[in-house]
Order: structure tokens, then C-alpha cells, then sequence
């Protein structure tokens, strides 16, 4: 009886000593956190290397007060050390990321920790340099490098995007760098891009890779009022990231595309761009769209619109020439009529449904002009239709559709349902005495 | 002589499953991808119906010589010196089959999950539970077996189901790979995988009949086959072909980038769990099938008094393994191009060898 109840203690004494102390063991307190990994050209090294860690101080409020061109970190003397809000930036140069990693270590007294980076941020510098596949390679056969970071193309110094990463709302910059992510599932302005999608895109013969298109707003762009200025475009988000006409808010902002063709960037595409180019790949979830009203051109109409259908992409050959033909359904919702005419009714709703996809149909013609012709890059996956018309793997690689798909003969339907129309069924006009005004 | 008790037919394919379908956890079943691309799964899907064939050969065999295992069967149809030496050279793969999938445990673990602890003191940790198991002998190891075997399936497809947003059709395409008559030789050369069937022949008498043994080999590769077709599928789809083939261990990548929102990600814990469970119980069934092989050919009676020297000679052939490369391009490539020759192709010799000698049923030697 004596020797199982002792084999038992003896198991539960070993059981209980070994989880609590090995090799590996590490308290969450001894490491320091990276959020985000900045990569730009070196000076003195091949590659700088910049590090967002979360000091956990608080405080600050995660960028601190508004207040102030620095966006509310601590005083000069904390923005000499680093200190972005509730986070220490750090930048090195080193020959590798590894050895930057080091380097970047050998500053802190605690060990860098990358299991919960958020965030990897080329600069366009090195994007457009066609090394950015030499950068990611140790980045994919490392373990603390998840797949699911974000990867983004910074249109400024990754450096200076970091430094401009503030959370104004809320302390946490981790649960803020997750929840931006989220934004293109509302907005659209800018697709989702993972380490993964990049990678496995970079590789693939299907399709080239995009990348998330970020810069730093100098807050400066807003105009104001001023004689003769009135917007050429409805649409409202043809610019990139970093010229947003805002005032107030964080520095840093995501808007736009940066296409690849290879491991070489080869271009931007617009924040409304970027919207067509999800619809096209079925990435898009829901944006707010201001069209011109088609009977009366002064005025606008805000719609809701989400895709009805996933695109459906047909690709078939005539000779070696590969006739692409893309069908995109979507729906939405009427957000406001100005021009106070009665577009609810069966008999009108169909002139603005046209209109809307008239320009969507305009938007994603010009966007596979551009992609043909300027960055000749398939960024929308048209080989991945093109794929099933080869059977073998040796056929697929000698067609070289990466090579082919500038010379693709594309032709685009667009079908626009309008499906509600707010908490209104009819707009009634707004009676007036005439004369003033215009 | 050895007693082993008895076992179910639901017991012995839980853990013929959990030893075939190991596979997918670690590189070793992977290499198929690397030469297929998109035509791996059915591939996989050849040679596991290649393996039933093979498996029939054994039936058969078993058959002639109802209610006795594969060592009678080998002493008898080739003679006790012959059949004797090729029991050995079987337990011998069994033996080294436990010592690979024991250091391939361990790399990964370093690879992924502790860098800094040494190579030594894994393999010691993990082979204490494997002798644990190997103590209490085949009940325990295949009732175990048969309790993880539902949570284990339930792991596994969570894995792929919660992946779903990352898969593509079109990965799967050219859905001839790298054409039909590579698909076939690799396809037929590696069943391979599934001819770790035969320990089935090793516990026939626990199993209680050929009738049984049957039910529990047909049922195992099934089984089997379709796990691993269906993580070859699920694989493909998340991966294209060219950097399907890149993964160390493509499972645990397809798990690692899975993600729903802040909450519902790093799925890593569920892969650990499963993947340290079927390690121990695949590592301990081989064990003990190259032990009951041995105890049986030099009729000894307890196979615990072996358990500390076994430990020790899996120890240094694990340790002696060199690198993880070695591993997945030499060894593993190695015991799935050629280990049907032991699982399918000696039994396939001891039927002709029966037959021409006349030799059936009865006794060993009889």
C-alpha cells in the first residue's frame, strides 16, 4: 500500500518541479514586447532596423494627450530616448535583421520578445529596391515571426511611421494595431495583407503580391475655404496614404495599395482604387460610396455598398491570348438623396443603380489599364482562374501567365442593386420661395 | 510467453490509425507534397489503396496460418534461422521508426517551441513516458489510444475547418501536378507510409482471430488514408505549391496562421496537444512491436526486464540522428520509398515461400 502511494508523490513532486523551471522558461515580465518591426536601407549597415516595444508604463495613454505636434509623447527628453506614448521605439543599423535584433537588445535590459508583434512596415525606399524578398526570408523561417503580422509599405521612413504609431484612444497600442486591421471590412480603403498573403504571393505564378500602402500625414493637408475651389471628384479618396485632407488624429495612416510586381514595388494605388481593386478580388466587405446624382449632376448621393455575390472571373484562351471576363455583383443602401429627387420609386431607382455602376465599372477598367500597362502586375488573381485550363504543373509554368496577363483581353460587367433605402421610403422636395441662393 | 492480453477491433485500429497517420504531424508525410505540389492528396489517396492490397497479402498469409502471429508465420514459412533474421530486420525498422519519429518530436519541438532546452533532456523526458507506457504493456498502450482518439480526430479537424478562410481553389491546380505517370510511382512507391499496418500482425493473437485482425487493418487504413488525403487537401489549399513544400512541419504552419479577430488565434495550444499525444503513443506502439517481436524470437517471457536497455539504444539512435535534415530528406525519404519492402514485401515473400514449401495452419514449424 505504502510504495503506490509513494510512487505517487514521487510523480506528482516531479510532475509539479518540471513545468515549473526549464531552459525555456521565460516570465512574461522578463521580456520586452515587440508591437511593431520597421525595416528601411541602412546607413552605416545593409539594413535599419526599428523596434516598437510596449513599455507597459501607461500613463502617457498610450500617445498621451493630443496636445502638441509630437502627438502627446513625453517631453524632449523622452522623445530622445524613444518614448512614443506607452511605447520605446529603437532604431539600429545592422548587417542582418538578426543582428540588428541583437544590436536592438543590447539596449534593453530585458530580452526582445516578437511573439506578439503586430506589424511589419517596409519603407517604399526598400520596396522599390526589389530586396524586400531578401528581408522576408529570415522573417518566414524565424519562430517568433507569426504569419499573421500585418505587412505594410510605408511611404515615408518606416522609422518615422513608427515613431508616428500612437494610439490616441485607449492605452493599449497592441489592441489598437489589431483593431486598425479591421478597418478595411467598413472602409475598404485598404486591404487586409498578412505576412502570408504576401509571401505565399510572392511565390506564386497566379498572382503578384499588394501590400497594405501606410504614410505619415502632416496634418497639413486639409484646405481651407477659399474662391474657385470646388472638388473635381465625388468619389472623395483619390489620394494616398499620407495626403488625407484631415486635421487631428494620429500621424500614421493606412490608405492605399502598394503593388508588386516580383519582390520589386512598382507602384501606389489610390485609396479608391484600393476599393475597386477588393471588389474585383472579392476582398471587399463594405464601404461608403458618393456618386454625382445622375439627373441633377450638382448635387450627390451617398450609398451603402457590400458585394451581393463573390466576383465570379472567367478566363479563356484564343490562341495564346488570355480573354478574361469579370462579372462583380453588388448591393446597397440609399444613405441620403440631396437633390430631393424620388430615386426610392421603382421607375427612378434604376437611373441611379446605373450610375453607380457605370462608375464602378469606369473605376475597375482604368485599374486593370493601369495594371497592364504601367505595373504589369496581375494583382487581382486572374491566374488563379487561368490555372484550371492547364494540367500539369510543367504546362502552367511554360505558359508564364505572369508574362501573358499585360496582353490580356479583359472585358467587366458591373450589377448594382439597391436593396434599402434607409429609414425613408420617398424624399420629399423641400418647398422654396426661389430667387435666393445661386 | 508474452502476454499481451486482449484488444478490441475499435482499440487496434485507434492505434494502427494514430501510428499511420502521425505522419502528418511531423515532416515525414510531407515529402510527397515537395513531389506532387497539388496532386498529393491523391497521391496519398494511391497509396493508401496500393497498402490495401498489400494489406490483403498479409490477410492472406494470416490466414493460412490461422491464430498464430507474424513470427510463427516468418519461423514457419522460411525456416527459424531465415524467418528469424527477418523478424529482427522488422523489429529493427519498428525500433528505428520509434527512434526517428522520437528525434523529429524533438527538432520541431526546438524548431518552434523550446529553443534553448537540449536535445538530450527532451528525448529523456519524453521517453520516460514512452517506457511508462511500454511498463504496462499493449493494453494500456491501445486503450490509450482508443480514449485519445476522438479528441485527437476532434483537434485535427478544428485545425482544418478553422483554416477555411485561408484556402484557395485554385491551389490545387494543375490538378495533374507533376503528371500523371510521376503522380502513380510516387503514389504506389509510398505506400510506404501505411505499411506500418503489419503491427497489426504482430498483436493478432491479442486481437483474437484474422477475422478481427482484418476488420482492424481494413478500418486503420481508411481511416488513415483519408486523414492524411484530406490534411494533404486542407494543406494545399492554404499553401500554392511552391511554398507548400517550404514548410518544416506544414500542419503546425497552416495552425499558426490561423486567425478570427483578437480573440480567436494562435491555435498552436491545440496542435501541441495533439501533436505530443500521438508522438508518445506512435513512439511506444513501435517500441513495442519491435519488442514483442524480439521477446517472441528469443522466447522471452517478460519484455519489462528489456525496458532500461531499450530506452538507452532509442536514446542513442535518436541522439545519433545527426540534423533535421537528415532526417526529412535522408531517413524519412529513405523509409518511405523502400519500408514497403518490409511491411508489404515480406509477407507477400512468406506466402510464396509457404505455399512452395507447403507450409499452413498449426503450430509454428508444424
Amino acid at each position: 500500500m505504502r510504495k503506490p502511494v509513494l510512487l505517487c508523490m514521487a510523480v506528482i513532486l516531479f510532475a509539479a518541479v518540471i513545468p515549473a523551471g526549464c531552459y525555456d522558461r521565460r516570465e512574461v515580465d522578463d521580456m520586452a514586447h515587440v508591437a511593431a518591426i520597421g525595416f528601411d536601407r541602412g546607413v552605416s549597415e545593409r539594413l535599419r532596423l526599428t523596434l516598437q516595444i510596449v513599455s507597459f508604463k501607461g500613463g502617457a495613454g498610450g500617445g498621451g494627450a493630443a496636445g502638441g505636434s509630437s502627438g502627446g509623447d513625453g517631453g524632449g527628453g523622452d522623445r530622445e530616448l524613444g518614448m512614443v506614448g506607452s511605447t520605446m521605439v529603437v532604431t539600429v543599423d545592422g548587417p542582418s535583421f538578426f543582428t540588428g535584433l541583437n544590436l536592438a537588445n543590447a539596449a534593453t535590459a530585458r530580452e526582445l520578445n516578437l511573439n506578439h508583434a503586430k506589424l511589419l512596415i517596409f519603407s517604399e525606399e526598400l520596396a522599390r529596391s526589389g530586396e524586400i524578398d531578401k528581408v522576408i526570408a529570415p522573417l518566414k523561417r524565424y519562430r517568433e515571426i507569426r504569419e499573421t503580422m500585418e505587412f505594410v509599405v510605408s511611404r515615408s521612413k518606416a522609422e518615422d511611421f513608427i515613431k508616428e504609431n500612437k494610439n490616441l484612444i485607449g492605452r493599449d497600442p497592441a489592441k489598437s494595431m489589431e483593431l486598425i486591421r479591421k478597418q478595411p471590412e467598413y472602409t475598404g480603403f485598404f486591404p487586409r495583407v498578412s505576412l502570408h498573403n504576401f509571401y505565399n504571393n510572392l511565390k506564386s505564378n497566379m498572382q503578384q503580391p499588394v501590400a497594405v500602402l501606410a504614410g505619415v500625414n502632416s496634418l497639413k493637408n486639409l484646405k481651407e475655404a477659399g474662391p474657385g475651389e470646388l472638388p473635381e471628384s465625388v468619389g472623395g479618396a483619390g489620394f494616398l496614404a499620407g495626403q488625407m485632407p484631415r486635421q487631428g488624429g494620429p500621424k500614421r495612416e493606412r490608405f492605399g495599395v502598394a503593388v508588386f510586381n516580383g519582390a520589386k514595388m512598382v507602384g501606389e494605388l489610390t485609396g479608391q482604387e484600393a476599393r475597386t481593386l477588393q471588389m474585383v478580388t472579392g476582398d471587399f466587405r463594405r464601404g461608403f460610396f458618393t456618386i454625382q446624382d445622375p439627373l441633377a449632376p450638382d448635387r450627390v448621393v451617398p450609398l451603402d455598398v457590400r458585394p451581393a455575390r463573390s466576383p465570379r472571373i472567367g478566363v479563356s484562351f484564343e490562341g495564346k491570348t488570355p480573354v478574361i471576363d469579370v462579372r462583380i455583383r453588388l448591393e446597397g443602401d440609399v444613405l441620403a438623396i440631396q437633390s430631393g429627387i424620388n430615386y426610392e420609386s421603382p421607375e427612378l431607382k434604376p437611373v441611379l443603380e446605373q450610375a453607380f455602376e457605370a462608375e464602378v465599372k469606369n473605376g475597375i477598367d482604368s485599374l486593370i489599364a493601369r495594371c497592364q500597362n504601367e505595373f504589369k502586375a496581375d494583382i487581382f488573381g486572374f491566374g488563379r482562374s487561368a490555372v484550371y485550363h492547364f494540367p500539369t504543373i510543367e504546362e502552367w509554368e511554360r505558359y508564364r501567365w505572369l508574362e501573358k496577363f499585360p496582353g490580356a483581353r479583359i472585358s467587366t460587367q458591373v450589377d448594382f442593386v439597391i436593396r434599402r433605402t434607409g429609414m425613408m421610403l420617398k424624399t420629399s422636395p423641400a418647398p422654396s420661395a426661389g430667387g435666393g441662393g445661386e | 510467453m508474452l502476454k499481451e492480453g486482449q484488444i478490441g477491433v475499435f482499440e487496434a485500429s485507434a492505434i494502427t490509425t494514430i501510428m499511420i497517420a502521425s505522419n502528418v504531424f511531423f515532416t515525414s508525410g510531407w515529402s510527397i507534397a515537395d513531389r506532387l505540389g497539388p496532386a498529393a492528396w491523391y497521391g496519398i489517396l494511391l497509396s493508401a489503396c496500393t497498402a490495401l492490397g498489400g494489406f490483403y497479402i498479409l490477410f492472406l498469409l494470416l490466414q493460412r496460418f490461422q491464430g498464430q502471429g507474424l513470427v510463427p508465420v516468418y519461423e514457419a514459412a522460411f525456416g527459424r534461422p531465415a524467418g528469424g533474421l527477418l523478424l529482427l530486420l522488422t523489429a529493427s525498422l519498428f525500433l528505428f521508426n520509434g527512434a526517428m519519429i522520437t528525434r523529429e518530436f524533438v527538432e520541431a519541438g526546438k524548431v518552434y517551441f523550446y529553443p534553448l532546452t537540449p536535445p538530450s533532456l527532451m528525448i529523456v523526458f519524453f521517453l520516460l513516458a514512452v517506457v511508462t507506457l511500454l511498463h504496462c504493456g499493449l493494453e494500456v498502450i491501445v486503450r490509450s489510444a482508443a480514449l485519445f482518439a476522438w479528441p485527437l480526430l476532434t483537434a485535427l479537424l478544428a485545425i482544418f475547418f478553422f483554416a477555411g478562410p485561408l484556402y484557395s481553389a485554385s491551389h490545387l491546380f494543375p490538378i495533374l501536378g507533376p503528371g500523371p505517370v510521376k503522380t502513380l510511382t510516387t503514389g504506389l512507391m509510398r505506400s510506404s507510409m501505411f505499411g506500418e499496418v503489419i503491427v497489426l500482425a504482430v498483436f493478432v493473437n491479442a486481437l483474437q482471430g484474422a477475422g478481427h485482425f482484418k476488420k482492424a487493418g481494413v478500418t486503420a487504413l481508411v481511416f488513415s488514408g483519408a486523414l492524411i488525403t484530406l490534411s494533404a487537401i486542407f494543406y494545399t489549399l492554404a499553401f500554392p505549391y511552391p511554398v507548400a513544400a517550404e514548410n518544416t512541419i506544414p500542419l503546425l504552419a497552416l495552425t499558426r496562421v490561423i486567425e478570427y479577430g483578437r480573440f480567436f488565434q494562435r491555435f498552436d495550444s491545440i496542435f501541441l496537444f495533439a501533436w505530443s499525444i500521438v508522438a508518445m503513443l506512435a513512439v511506444a506502439v513501435n517500441l513495442y512491436a519491435a519488442l514483442s517481436i524480439y521477446c517472441r524470437v528469443f522466447r522471452i517471457d517478460d519484455h519489462r526486464a528489456l525496458l532500461p536497455s531499450l530506452a538507452v539504444l532509442v536514446f542513442s539512435l535518436a541522439i545519433l540522428l545527426p540534423d533535421i535534415s537528415s532526417i526529412a530528406f535522408i531517413y524519412v525519404n529513405l523509409m518511405r520509398q523502400h519500408g514497403w519492402l518490409i511491411g508489404f514485401g515480406l509477407p507477400l515473400l512468406a506466402l510464396l515461400a509457404a505455399v512452395v514449401r507447403g507450409k499452413k495452419g498449426g503450430p509454428a514449424g508444424a
